[in-house]
């Protein structure tokens, strides 16, 4: 059981970085060379942490662990990027109204959902593995 | 230490709160200190009578109104500049005993005639606000000038230059920048190239003193009063209009009357339009002609002559009904019981439809039966061109008489839904009753009976003109009203409101957050189905008072948005200008279907507004 389940955050993990190497190579590619290499970083991460999943060893569940708090990281970063652009416009325009608002809060939670949801729930589950692991070496 | 590391984590998500706070407060430009309208005035009057070579009629002493930043006091020629003097940060007395000096000195002034001298409009510019702006990022800084209301500066070294809210909307530099280069289309902010080499031409530095140089750029707010056309007064003007704070009957008349006679300056001798005028340059553009608002502007010629009753709108209206007639109808039509309008392989069924209802329209107010004939025959191609659902194909291939029912455009199902209800009312014709009936049944039940539709309801002003011609022919369902009554209350949850903040000056716009300026088109064309919306409701017996209210806001806000004599002294040939409509606020275009639009909703909406001063 506990294999399936590193499967499937293995998986989750390499379509993830798939698909930010789609979106931010092909889809909305940035005029920044440092945004770019950024995010591919980021995607390389998260893919080394899918293979660290799949492996037996030890080392591979840590380069998961790095790889799911970088993600985290990027992700609370990626919000008070959103916050720091929503504060922007208010303080230039004195008020963002209503859809400036809800644009602002959607951004952020869709942020947290798509980029942060993932690494949090793999870290959790890989604290759980951890935990199991210590208390079978204890007993 | 332990302890904090381990709980530390849950403090993170408040990062982002502190960000913001911090960043609002470092952006925000607090709240201005104004001159009274009074110290204005005086102002106006001292600077008027130096402009005309008289004593001054008071001492500039008593404007004690001190600014934050420089005054600007400009005579505007032509809409140009012939004197700009501006005046470091102080009280309005002084800048104005120095303007007064400068303007008495002035040779271009002093050289004109007195009837010249006249028509030179004083304009006071105040700085009341300067805040930083983050000019690292270029989404951040295109965004950074609020339109139509900041201007923007340069502090180079010793130096500083300014481009004023009113250079920047009169050079077209907004919506000029575009973020995403793979999405050309999508253009938002400062034009941040053009700004740059403006504010490096005026700071006069060498290339290598450019980039040698500290360079800190900001944005400022100005408290701007234009001189009164009486030459008495300081008028308030806030992105570049005269404020309109409420209307009357008599005031949207004028202001329809101006609409009416701009569209009859744009008439060439063939009868079609000028396309697009640019007021700022007095220029048209040689570009595309589009028949379907050819159509519709003429629609609007026969309104404003059925409503104002002068003769020149009359004449205006047929000939430009006469250049479809001779023009238009392309050689595979002009045999067949049935007319189409278009070219040689393009005939479209908006242009057929807006074609009929225009002629409806004329032939309604003025009795003239010439175009009867054509009209009929353009209500039989509307009829052909239905689908058996009640929907209409689209497009139609004259030469090989092919209907295109694949490709479907904005707008059209609607308007030839009117053009049927239009005719009815006309010629009293069954033929048209049931097609009409179906076509309403498509547009307001069918064409959106999918899951999102629920949701929106898309461009359907027409539909809802439509809807409350149909009612007159005896087509009514109560899922017409409802429709409109759910676009009207969509459209009302965009409508920029009196305590909008930012927005307030705009009140009774459509749009979607203070950033993006609302464009004036869609404010005509809601406001026409508004109106129909709210007459149809009177029709039948459950009038919307919230409607008839969002149609006075609007109303407002398009005459707010006219260029009007008070407001026109950016213009080269304010007489050309005036009664013309900009796409938005700020740029500087006027395409002949943004006047109509307008000028329809103010047309048919004259009688709900009422005689007495009406403020939202």
């Amino acid at each position: 059981m506990r294999t399936r389940v590193c499967v499937v955050y293995g998986l989750l993990d390499l379509l993830s970085a798939a698909l930010y190497l789609l979106l931010f190579l092909k889809l909305v590619p940035s005029r920044s060379p440092l945004f770019t290499a950024v995010a591919v970083g980021l995607a390389g991460l998260l893919a080394a942490g899918g293979v660290g999943m799949f492996v037996r060893a030890p080392w591979g569940k840590k380069v998961a662990t790095v790889a799911s708090i970088t993600m985290l990281i990027a992700c609370l970063a990626l919000v008070t990027l959103l916050a720091f652009s929503a504060a922007y416009l208010h303080g230039i325009y004195d008020g963002i109204g209503q859809a400036g608002s809800a644009i602002a809060l959607l951004a952020a939670f869709v942020a947290f959902e798509v980029v942060g949801l993932l690494p949090a729930l793999q870290l959790a589950h890989l604290r759980r593995l951890r935990r199991q692991r210590d208390a079978a070496q204890g007993s | 230490m332990r302890a904090l590391l381990r709980r530390g984590p849950w403090a993170l998500p408040l990062v982002p709160l502190v960000v913001y706070l911090v960043t609002y407060l470092h952006y925000r430009l607090p709240a201005p200190r104004l001159v009274p309208a009074a110290e204005a005035d005086q102002a106006i009057r001292i600077l008027r009578a130096a402009v005309d070579g008289r004593a001054a009629p008071a001492d500039a002493t008593s404007l004690a109104s001190a600014s934050a930043g420089p005054i600007w006091i400009t005579v505007y020629r032509a809409g140009e500049p012939l004197l700009r003097h501006q005046a470091p940060r102080g009280t309005l007395g002084e800048a104005v005993r120095a303007a007064e000096r400068a303007i008495r000195a002035s040779a271009p002034i002093r050289a004109l005639e007195p009837a010249a001298r006249q028509a030179l409009r004083i304009k006071l510019d105040l700085v009341v606000g300067e805040g930083p702006l983050l000019d690292g990022v270029p989404l951040f800084f295109a965004n950074g000038v609020v339109p139509g209301r900041d201007g923007l500066g340069l502090s180079a070294g010793d130096r500083t230059a300014y481009l004023l809210p009113d250079e920047l909307v009169k050079r077209d530099l907004f919506a000029g920048y575009d973020p995403f280069w793979f999405m050309a289309e999508f253009r938002t902010g400062l034009d941040l190239r053009a700004a740059v080499d403006l504010l490096a031409e005026r700071l006069e530095l060498t290339a290598d003193a450019w980039r040698r140089t500290s360079k800190r750029y900001f944005r400022f707010r100005t408290q701007a009063f234009v001189e009164s056309l009486e030459r008495e007064r300081a008028l308030p003007v806030d992105r570049q209009r005269v404020v309109v704070d409420g209307i009357d009957r008599k005031q949207l008349r004028e202001a329809l009357e101006r609409a009416a006679d701009y569209v009859l300056r744009q008439a060439r001798p063939d009868g079609s339009y000028e396309y697009i005028y640019y007021p700022f340059n007095n220029t048209h553009s040689t570009g595309e002609y589009s028949l379907p608002r050819h159509c519709g502007t003429t629609w609007f010629m026969s309104l404003a002559y059925r409503v104002l009753g002068q003769p020149r709108f009359r004449e205006g209206a047929r000939a430009a009904i006469e250049y479809l007639a001779r023009n238009a109808v392309p050689p595979g039509c002009q045999s067949t019981p049935y007319a189409c309008i278009g070219a040689l392989h393009e005939g479209d069924l908006g242009s057929a439809a807006l074609g009929a209802v225009a002629i409806v329209e004329y032939q309604q107010a003025t009795g003239d039966r010439r175009f009867e004939a054509l009209a009929r025959r353009l209500g039989k191609f509307l009829l052909w061109m239905q689908k058996p659902n009640g929907d209409f194909c689209h497009q139609y291939d004259p030469a090989t008489a092919q209907r295109n029912c694949k490709d479907i455009l904005l707008y059209y199902s609607g308007e030839a839904a009117l053009g049927l209800a239009k005719l009815w009312s006309l010629t009293r014709d069954p033929v048209y009753v049931k097609p009409l009936e179906r076509a309403l049944d498509f547009l307001t039940v069918e064409n959106y009976d999918f899951f999102l539709g629920q949701f929106f309801i898309g461009e359907d002003h027409w539909t809802c003109i439509a809807a409350d011609t149909a009612f007159d022919a005896g087509v009514d369902k109560p899922e017409y009203a409802r429709f409109c009554y759910a676009f009207a209350e969509l459209n009302a949850r965009a409508q920029y409101q009196v305590d909008e903040g930012p927005v307030a000056d705009l009140h009774g716009a459509f749009g979607i957050t203070p950033w993006f300026m609302p464009h004036n088109t869609p404010a005509g064309s809601r406001t026409e189905a508004n109106v129909a919306t709210y007459l149809l409701s009177v029709k039948r017996k459950e009038p919307q008072p919230q409607v008839l209210r969002s149609v006075r806001m609007s109303l407002r806000y398009l005459i707010d948005q006219q260029i009007r004599p008070e407001s026109a002294y950016l213009f080269p040939r304010p007489e050309l200008a005036v009664g013309g409509m900009m796409q938005t606020p700020v740029r500087g275009n006027i395409r002949i279907d943004f006047v109509q639009h307008a000028a329809a909703a103010m047309a048919r909406g004259l009688e709900l507004v009422p005689e007495a001063r009406w403020r939202p």
